[in-house]
């Protein structure tokens, strides 16, 4: 996503990922957001899947694939999702609070292998729904 | 031979498509906390392949549930999956990876099970015994160096919270 940090998507994207941070009730030290080539969000979770009591769980997300869960290893031991939530890239902060819900309960909730990225067409209407939450927030 | 299992690890999950990645994990890190970190590639696949086998046997809307259980037996590791569903058996290759995949009926549905070898000559006693360590990411590490109520945000999320989405700090 080539934007501008202080664009609207930018600002849309902090308002989003601050959404659902508030959803998860996860404070803003243990979240990271940027916007980049491609864009993403990390989320620490402080629940843990009783599946993997001795690992932190985290909710990642992209532009490219939306939410996802994984559990935290160690960066050379390769990824850890256990599920991505699908649908909308943007799902909305009750979905994706449920999403994450169900992974932590056992019910393997959502997808194993990553949606299909976005084509040109659906990234370029990303750009905009981002920047429309941001006016929504400067509306409010 | 000496059969006897002298270390058992298993995991009931619904029978939904992301319980192949669960069920890899719990593979991978089972295998990891053993020291069998040379096992993890090929039981993985092994693995993968029998959950999928159970999820696509349940189809859509009527999952139910299956088991992942890793034993330590002899000079092998057995990995087995069973499925829940008395009604119709899970389909399965012969050979996955190397592994020849054995399906029994059981009373309850059906067990499917594979038995890898040992690397080095190993047995199953000269496995350790798992180290269990808390591990922590560095946010969780910071977020437990803080006193809570020193961030005021913080703390007016979690209040705001009591009254209504879950506290997923707890």
């Amino acid at each position: 996503m080539n934007v501008d940090p202080d664009s609207l998507t930018a600002r849309g994207l902090t308002r989003y990922v601050d959404s659902i941070a508030a959803a998860l009730v996860v404070p803003p030290h243990a979240e990271h957001h940027e916007v980049s080539e491609l864009s993403n969000a990390y989320l620490a979770l402080y629940r843990r899947s009783p599946a993997f009591p001795e690992l932190d769980l985290m909710l990642l997300w992209d532009e490219r694939h939306g939410w996802s869960v994984a559990l935290e290893t160690a960066p050379t031991e390769g990824p850890a999702v256990l599920a991505y939530l699908g649908g909308d890239v943007l799902a909305e902060a009750d979905e994706v609070h449920r999403f994450v819900r169900d992974v932590i309960d056992g019910k393997c909730p959502g997808q194993p292998d990553p949606p299909p990225a976005l084509d040109d067409e659906q990234a370029e209407e990303l750009v905009w729904r981002l920047a429309a939450r941001a006016e929504d927030g400067l509306a409010a | 031979m000496n059969n006897q299992t002298s270390q058992v690890d298993d995991l009931r999950l619904v029978a939904t498509p992301s319980a192949v990645n669960v069920a890899e994990m719990f593979v991978r890190f089972s295998l990891m906390e053993w020291s069998l970190r040379p096992l993890v590639p090929q039981a993985t696949q092994v693995g993968r392949h029998m959950v999928a086998a159970v999820v696509d046997n349940a189809g859509p809307g009527l999952a139910g549930f299956l088991t992942v259980r890793l034993r330590l037996q002899g000079d092998g590791l057995v990995v087995e999956v069973e499925d829940e569903q008395v009604a119709t058996r899970p389909v399965v290759s012969p050979e996955v990876a190397g592994a020849r995949i054995g399906v029994v009926p059981t009373a309850y549905g059906t067990r499917m099970w594979s038995e890898l070898p040992l690397p080095n000559n190993m047995n199953a006693k000269s496995v350790p015994l798992p180290r269990r360590e808390q591990r922590r990411s560095p946010a969780a590490e910071a977020l437990a160096d803080e006193p809570l109520g020193v961030d005021p945000q913080v703390m007016q999320r979690i209040l705001s919270a009591l009254g209504g989405p879950q506290d997923f700090r707890t």
